[in-house]
């Protein structure tokens, strides 16, 4: 109940968001210093010709106007069409984001697990080999870019060993499954399609694992400094001197869970550096997402997928925000609604 | 009652700690005698070293690790020479501890029932040892035994929170420590205590964060648990009266040594040691006239006095006191003090 209370007071804020984030990409357009008919009709055209498509697209009104035709196209769905593919922005991004999303969910998951095995190892053998050992991954893991960390893997793990394909979301040789939820692993389980299935996993991997090295390192790290502030509290030590418990469930029960609720709420900060990794790495390893799209509009100076990113890009950050703050008040029962 | 054999059996305990600025002896020597069905004070200003004896006893020293010596028998074993699996047997099940503050000794994101449930639990699983008890035990639900199991300690645990005259019990269970009161919280953390059925419970002032009518509900409720389940309790405080209340022996502590041990009558009718004139003074005569206190400071345990650790404040101090160190010496009936100096003179 009081969950429920908070998911619906949390999705209403929604809405707040969402329209300051069109007003901000709007307002981002307008004070650009760019030409964007001029850009769409290309440099042979007549000034007749740009003065149609000017007035057609309604860039000769008045800004405010300009605003509210902006919000009643974002509300039919309407992002424009991107120059590069000259398809309609929100066909693109249909068929971009799963690609995407697959990619952090299993990165986020990849690095939030080994993140929290790390952490809490590194906290019971403090100043033991494994502490220093998962210190200085940790500190490379956020101090290495990603690009860099991502051609090395091309290059050993890829090339070197060819242990993994170097690029691509699945191989040339297998169809892609039939699309239920555009996310290849779980369409191709749906479908039985186990070829497919083993294919779209060994490409999944690399990318995967080098998006996750910055989330592995901030987890190992918050997840520690939680994991020994709780273990000098009184209640651990109270479940082994008064209730006896055995020190594997006072550590792996009575105290993981309160170290949990810092690690989490520090997840969704997490998550930024996560797409912000996605640009670098969907772009090094031809990964066709959102991260890529975003790349190869900005060099074309091609607005409307990057606003069209910018705005479902904006509406995830706030989506993964809601899910951690949930997870946090389910393992915190002092946090009131 | 006390020519039975001694339950527990602290001899020239030892606790040391390596700090930056030097080693610290915390507990210096520690002599301690507990039979069973006794109620035993141990007392002491803050920093004298009650909490480190007690829980050396327990080998719970959290950070620093401590280095402890000497020898600690429970019955006819030695703690201090017990694997660590061993010892978590001894733990909960025949010597448990019910901490000093119970504002956060309890563990916060679970239920006080889930919480006394698997200090239940895990008893269960240690006594019924037809094999060694195992962490997977307890959080077995899958298995027939395992769900039988889980479903009689969630009913004793109802059981138990009434027993610790907790108000309605069977809702209680579901409610996280922040949505109890204090003295609600302390019986909880006295439930779990009680709950390996021990027979040596070390209380480590468990009513100082309590209000005093409170306190003396906690204090009758240890006092009941005793008589009925017939336990020996190490009682560890710096208020005198609970003790005088309380107690059947009394050993004050101080900077790390014990100073003076007797029956609780001898050692209020009679005291022997200056500290401890100091403290039954300081206790009883503050709400007559004006607040009495002890001059001088705590002692600084990384560079304790010479001698007698106590002459620096000691008002019958004479010369030999800051250079000889006097002896824990028969003095009465059952009766030990460290002060060597009886009308001025060293004897």
């Amino acid at each position: 109940m009081r969950i429920l209370r908070f998911l619906i007071k949390r999705l209403l804020y929604l809405i707040p968001i969402m329209i300051g984030l069109i007003t901000i990409t709007f307002v981002l357009m307008n004070v650009i210093p760019s030409n964007p008919v001029r850009l769409a009709i290309g440099p042979q055209a007549s000034m007749e010709t740009e003065e149609r498509v000017r007035r057609q697209f309604g860039l000769d009104r008045p800004v405010w106007e300009q605003y509210i035709l902006y919000y009643e196209r974002m509300l039919r769905g309407d992002l424009g069409r991107s120059l590069v593919t000259r398809r309609p922005v929100v066909d693109d991004l249909q068929r971009r984001i799963p690609a995407s999303v697959e990619l952090a969910i299993v990165g986020m998951f990849i690095g939030v697990a080994l993140g929290l095995a790390l952490g809490v190892l590194s906290a019971v053998h403090r100043d033991k080999l494994i502490d220093h050992a998962s210190r200085v991954a940790a500190i490379s893991g956020v101090s290495i870019p990603a690009f860099f960390l991502s051609l090395l893997a091309q290059l050993i793990l890829g090339s070197a060993l060819a242990l993994f394909p170097i690029t691509g979301r699945i191989s040339f040789e297998v169809d892609p499954p039939s699309a239920v939820t555009g996310l290849y692993l779980l369409d191709s389980l749906l479908t039985g399609n186990l070829a497919a299935l083993r294919s779209a996993a060994h490409h999944l991997i690399l990318p995967a694992f080098t998006l996750s090295i910055p989330i592995l390192a901030l987890t190992a790290r918050l997840t520690r400094s939680g994991m020994l502030d709780v273990l000098s509290q009184d209640y651990v030590m109270n479940a082994r001197a008064a209730a006896g418990l055995p020190e594997r469930i006072a550590i792996y029960k009575y105290a993981l869970k309160n170290a949990l609720i810092a690690t989490v709420s520090q997840i969704g900060l997490g998550f930024g550096a996560l797409l912000n990794g996605s640009v670098l790495v969907e772009t090094v390893f031809d990964w066709p997402g959102l991260g890529l799209y975003t790349v190869t509009a900005a060099i074309n100076q091609d607005i409307q997928p990057i606003v069209g990113t910018t705005i479902v890009t904006g509406f995830m950050f706030v989506i993964i925000n809601i899910l951690t703050d949930l997870t946090y008040r389910i393992l915190d029962p002092r946090i009131e609604v | 009652m006390v020519t039975d054999s001694p339950l527990l059996a602290v001899r020239n305990l030892q606790v040391r700690f390596e700090t930056l600025r030097g080693e610290l002896q915390a507990v210096n020597g520690v002599d301690l005698t507990i039979y069973p069905g006794q109620i035993v004070g141990l007392i002491g200003e803050s920093g004298s070293g009650k909490s480190v004896t007690a829980k050396s006893i327990l080998n719970v020293l959290s950070t620093p690790p401590g280095i402890t010596a000497g020898e600690i028998w429970y019955r006819e074993r030695n703690l201090l020479d017990l694997s660590p699996r061993e010892m978590s047997k001894i733990r909960g099940q025949s010597i448990a501890m019910v901490s000093q503050d119970p504002m956060s000794s309890l563990n916060p994101v679970f239920t006080v029932g889930e919480q006394l449930r698997d200090a239940l639990l895990w008893s269960e699983i240690v006594q019924d040892s037809t094999s060694e008890p195992s962490s997977w035990n307890l959080i077995d639900r899958f298995t027939r035994a395992g769900r039988r199991r889980f479903r009689r300690a969630s009913a004793q645990a109802v059981e138990d929170l009434r027993q610790v005259e907790l108000p309605a019990p069977h809702q209680q269970v579901k409610n996280y420590p922040h949505q109890l009161s204090g003295g609600m919280r302390q019986r909880v953390l006295t439930a779990l205590a009680w709950a390996g059925q021990p027979d040596l419970i070390i209380a480590d002032e468990p009513t100082t964060a309590l209000d005093v009518t409170i306190q003396a509900q906690i204090l009758m409720l240890l006092q009941d648990l005793v008589k009925t389940r017939g336990a020996s309790i190490l009682y560890i405080s710096h208020d005198l009266g609970v003790v005088a209340q309380l107690c059947d022996r009394v050993a004050v502590m101080y900077a790390g040594e014990i100073v003076e041990e007797a029956d609780v009558r001898e050692i209020f009718e009679n005291p022997r040691h200056p500290y401890t004139e100091a403290l039954i003074r300081a206790t009883t005569m503050a709400s007559e006239d004006d607040l009495v206190e002890i001059p001088g400071e705590v002692p600084n345990m990384l560079a304790l006095p010479s001698g007698c650790h106590f002459w620096p404040r000691c008002p019958m101090m004479i010369e030999r006191c800051a250079s000889d160190t006097p002896l824990l010496a028969v003095v009465g009936p059952n009766h030990k003090s460290k002060c060597a100096v009886i009308h001025g003179e060293w004897v």
